[in-house]
C-alpha cells in the first residue's frame, strides 16, 4: 500500500464542484454572525445561489473538457469518465456521465429551492444565516452519494445529506409541526440508515469487501449456497432501507407529515434533490453491486411489489387530501412507483427474464429512464413547490387546495405555469413528465414478466388527473378565496420561469436531455 | 472459544439493549446502554481490533455515557415523578394489536434468524481478510504496524475522501445542535421590508 500524492491531487481535481460548495458552504457559516437585517439575510441566500450556480457550471465545465478525451478509466469501470482509486485498487467514487447528470439535478434543485424560499424565510421568521449554510452541505452530501461506488462512501455522503435535511425541516422551531416533522423524519431516517447498515454489513460478511465493483467481481466469481441466504438478508435490508430513503410505500409514513411540516422550500428540495440521490443510490448499490442473476432475481421482485404498492397507495390517499403539501407528498410518493419501474426494468434484465435482442436494451434502458424521470420531475415539482410559497402570506398558510380559488382571475399567467406542472405531474404530452412516463413504460415494456406494472401506471395516470386537475378546477372556476396580494418576489419568480422553461423544454425539445440521459448508462457492462 | 467468548458478549450486548428500551427510569436505561457499548467494545476485541475496542470505550462509555448521565442526574428527574413509561401518547393499543405486532415481530425474527443459521458454515472471506490484515501484517509486512498504525494508514490514504467529508458531516451536527438547542431573540421582529 503506498499512498501516492500525486495522484491524489489528480483524483481531487474531478470533485473541484464538491470542493467549491464545500467552500461555498464555510463562507456562508462565517459569514452568518454577521448577518443580522433581512437585506442581508437575502444577500446571503443569493450568494448560495450564485455559488450553487458556479458549482454546475464547474461540472459542466469538468466533463465538457473530458468528454472523448479519457479512455476507460480502469478496466473495472469502463463507463466512467474518472474512477477515484483508493482502497484497495477499486474506486471509492466514480465521475460519469451517470453522476455527472443526477448531480446537476440535484444542484438545480438546489438553486430553485434556495431562489423560491427567500421570502417564505422572512414570513417564517426562520431566515438565520445558517439555514443557507446547511442547504449547501446538504448538497454537497447529495453529491458525494450520487459518486459512490462503496459503502463507506456511499453511508458517509448519504448520512452528510440526511443530516442536513433533518435539521433543516425543523428549522422553524416555533411551528409544532415542524418540529412533528423533523422528528418523524429523524427517528425513521435514522432507523432507515441502520438497516441499510445492517445491510452492508451482510454483504461485507459474504464477500469480504465493501465495494460495489468488489462485489459484482465477487458474485461472478460464484458464492457458496450458505453464503447465499447472507446475501438475500443483506438484499432484502437494504432494499428496505433504499425504501425507506426514495419513500416507497409501504416504508413511505413519514413522507406526508414531514413533506407538510417542513418550510415549503425544504419540502420542494426535499422531493427532488434528496429523492434523486437515493435513486442514484439504489441504482449504483442493485444495478451495479448485485447485477448478478441469482441476486437480480431477488430483488427485483421486491422492488416490483414496492413499485405497484407505491403508485396505487400514492395516487390514492392523493384524492383525499385538501392539503396541496400533502397532497404533493403522496404524488410525489406515487412518482417514486412510476420511477421503480425503470429499476424493476433493468432487473429483470439482468436476472435473465428478458432474452438477449431486448436484454442489454432493457438494461440500458432501465437505468436511463429513472435519470430522465428525475431531470424531469426536479423541474415539475420544484416548479409546483414555488407556486404553494406563492400562497404563503403574512397570516395565511396558503398550503390548502382551497386557496387557489380564483387565480386564473388574479394572476392569470402564474396560473397557467401551474397548470404545466400539473399537466407535467399527470404525464401530459408536451411537458416533461411525459417524455419521463414514455421512458419508463418503454423499458417495463420490454417484457420480462413486469408488463403488468405498465398497466397498473396508466391506470394510477387516471385517477391522478383528478386530483392534479381538481386544482385546476379551482383556479380557472372559482373565485377568489381572499384579497391579500400574493408574495411575489423577483426571486420567487425567477425559481418558477426556472422550472416552467425546464418543464416545458423538455417536454418539446426533448433530444438534448435525452441524448444526455442515454449517455449516463454505460456504467453497466 | 472465540465462538463462546462471541456468544457471551453478543447476547449481553442485545439484552443490555432490550433493557435500554423496557426500563423505566432513565438512569437504568442510561446504564443498560453502558452495558451494551462495553459487549460491543469486547465483540471488537473478539476481531482483533484492539484500537477500536479501546476507542469505543474511551468515547461511548467515558464521554458520551458520561454526559449522558450528567444530565439525566442534573435534572433530576426523580422529583419530577419522571417516567419514561408514563410519556405514552394516544390510547393504548388493544390486545389484539400488540399480538398482532408480537407475530411479526416473531415471525421477521425467525426469518433473520433461519437465513443466520443457513450461513453459519460460511467460510467467510471477510473474517479471512481481516485475520490476515489484523495478524498477517505485523510480521508479513516487515514494518511492524501495530493496529492502531494501521488504522491511521488506511484512514488518512486509501479513506481520505469520506474521512474529510465526515468532518463536514459533524460541522452539521454541530450547527444543528446549537440552532436547536439556541433560544433566539434576534429573530424574533421580521426583517425590515419585504423583497
Amino acid at each position: 500500500m503506498t499512498f501516492d500524492t500525486a495522484s491524489y491531487v489528480r483524483d481531487l481535481y474531478w470533485l473541484i464542484p464538491e470542493l467549491w460548495l464545500t467552500l461555498v458552504g464555510f463562507a456562508l457559516l462565517a459569514a452568518s454572525p454577521y448577518i443580522r437585517d433581512g437585506a442581508g439575510r437575502r444577500i446571503a441566500a443569493w450568494a448560495s445561489a450564485a455559488g450553487q450556480a458556479v458549482a454546475l457550471v464547474l461540472l459542466f465545465a469538468l466533463y465538457a473538457g473530458v468528454s472523448g478525451v479519457f479512455g476507460p478509466a480502469t478496466p473495472e469501470a469502463p463507463g466512467a469518465i474518472y474512477a477515484m482509486q483508493f482502497a484497495h485498487g477499486r474506486p471509492l467514487l466514480l465521475i460519469d456521465g451517470f453522476a455527472i447528470v443526477l448531480k446537476a439535478v440535484v444542484l438545480v434543485a438546489g438553486i430553485l429551492a434556495t431562489l423560491m424560499g427567500i421570502r417564505l424565510l422572512e414570513t417564517e421568521r426562520i431566515g438565520r444565516g445558517e439555514f443557507h449554510a446547511v442547504l449547501v452541505f446538504a448538497v454537497v452530501g447529495a453529491m458525494f452519494l450520487i459518486s459512490s461506488t462503496d459503502f463507506i462512501t456511499i453511508f458517509v455522503g448519504l448520512e452528510t445529506m440526511s443530516l442536513s435535511v433533518y435539521l433543516l425541516v425543523g428549522w422553524a422551531k416555533d411551528s409544532r409541526k415542524s418540529n412533528e416533522a423533523a422528528l418523524k423524519y429523524f427517528l425513521l431516517g435514522a432507523f432507515a440508515g441502520g438497516l441499510l447498515l445492517y445491510g452492508m454489513s451482510l454483504a461485507y460478511g459474504a464477500t469480504g469487501t465493501t465495494n460495489l465493483f468488489g462485489l459484482q467481481q465477487a458474485l461472478a466469481a460464484g458464492t457458496p449456497e450458505s453464503g447465499r441466504w447472507l446475501l438475500t438478508l443483506a438484499i432484502l435490508f437494504m432494499v428496505v432501507g433504499c425504501g425507506f430513503k426514495i419513500a416507497a410505500v409501504p416504508f413511505h409514513v413519514w413522507t406526508p407529515d414531514a413533506y407538510e411540516g417542513a418550510p415549503t422550500l425544504v419540502t420542494s428540495f426535499m422531493a427532488t434533490a434528496v429523492k434523486t440521490a437515493a435513486f442514484a443510490m439504489a441504482l449504483r448499490i442493485f444495478l451495479l453491486g448485485f447485477d448478478a442473476p441469482a441476486q437480480a432475481a431477488q430483488w427485483t421482485w421486491l422492488f416490483g411489489i414496492l413499485a405497484a404498492l407505491s403508485m396505487t397507495v400514492g395516487n390514492v390517499i392523493a384524492v383525499l387530501q385538501d392539503n396541496v403539501k400533502r397532497m404533493l407528498a403522496y404524488s410525489s410518493i406515487a412518482h417514486v412507483g412510476y420511477a421503480l419501474m425503470g429499476l424493476v426494468a433493468a432487473g429483470a434484465a439482468l436476472a435473465g427474464w428478458i432474452p438477449e435482442p431486448q436484454r442489454s436494451l432493457a438494461i440500458e434502458l432501465g437505468q436511463s429512464s429513472v435519470v430522465l424521470y428525475m431531470v424531469a420531475y426536479a423541474f415539475t415539482a420544484a416548479g409546483a413547490f414555488a407556486v404553494v410559497i406563492l400562497l404563503r402570506r403574512e397570516g395565511i398558510e396558503g398550503d390548502r387546495i382551497d386557496d387557489f380559488s380564483g387565480m386564473a382571475r388574479r394572476a392569470p399567467g402564474t396560473a397557467a405555469v401551474m397548470l404545466v406542472f400539473l399537466l407535467s405531474l399527470a404525464g401530459i404530452p408536451a411537458t416533461a413528465g411525459f417524455i419521463g412516463k414514455w421512458w419508463l413504460f418503454a423499458s417495463v415494456l420490454q417484457g420480462g414478466g413486469y408488463r403488468w406494472l405498465a398497466v397498473l401506471a396508466a391506470l394510477n395516470t387516471a385517477v391522478s388527473l383528478y386530483y392534479y386537475l381538481r386544482v385546476a378546477v379551482r383556479m380557472y372556476m372559482e373565485i377568489p378565496a381572499d384579497e391579500l396580494p400574493y408574495a411575489v418576489t423577483p426571486s420567487l419568480t425567477a425559481a418558477v420561469a426556472l422550472a416552467a422553461i425546464g418543464t416545458l423544454a423538455i417536454g418539446l425539445w426533448p433530444e438534448p436531455v435525452l441524448r444526455l440521459v442515454s449517455g449516463t448508462a454505460q456504467l453497466l457492462p | 472459544m472465540e465462538f463462546v467468548v462471541f456468544a457471551i458478549f453478543a447476547a449481553l450486548a442485545v439484552l443490555a439493549a432490550a433493557g435500554v428500551v423496557v426500563a423505566r427510569n432513565p438512569v437504568y436505561c442510561a446504564v443498560a446502554l453502558l452495558v451494551s457499548l462495553l459487549s460491543v467494545a469486547a465483540l471488537f476485541l473478539v476481531l482483533w481490533a484492539e484500537f477500536i475496542a479501546v476507542v469505543q470505550i474511551m468515547v461511548y462509555a467515558g464521554g458520551v455515557m458520561v454526559l449522558f448521565l450528567f444530565v439525566i442526574m442534573l435534572v433530576d428527574l426523580e422529583q419530577r415523578g419522571f417516567d419514561l413509561g408514563a410519556g405514552r401518547i394516544g390510547p393504548r393499543p388493544s390486545a389484539f394489536e400488540r399480538g398482532l405486532w408480537a407475530v411479526a415481530a416473531l415471525a421477521f425474527g425467525a426469518l433473520v434468524l433461519s437465513l443466520m443459521v443457513r450461513s453459519l458454515d460460511l467460510p467467510l472471506p471477510g473474517a479471512d481478510r481481516a485475520a490476515t490484515m489484523l495478524q498477517g501484517p505485523y510480521a508479513a509486512d516487515g514494518r511492524g504496524l501495530g493496529n492502531t498504525e494501521w488504522i491511521g494508514m488506511l484512514l488518512y490514504t486509501d479513506w481520505l475522501v469520506p474521512f474529510e467529508l465526515a468532518s463536514v458531516l459533524l460541522l452539521v451536527a454541530i450547527i444543528g445542535a446549537v440552532v436547536l438547542a439556541r433560544r433566539d431573540q434576534a429573530d424574533a421582529p421580521a426583517g425590515k421590508g419585504a423583497a
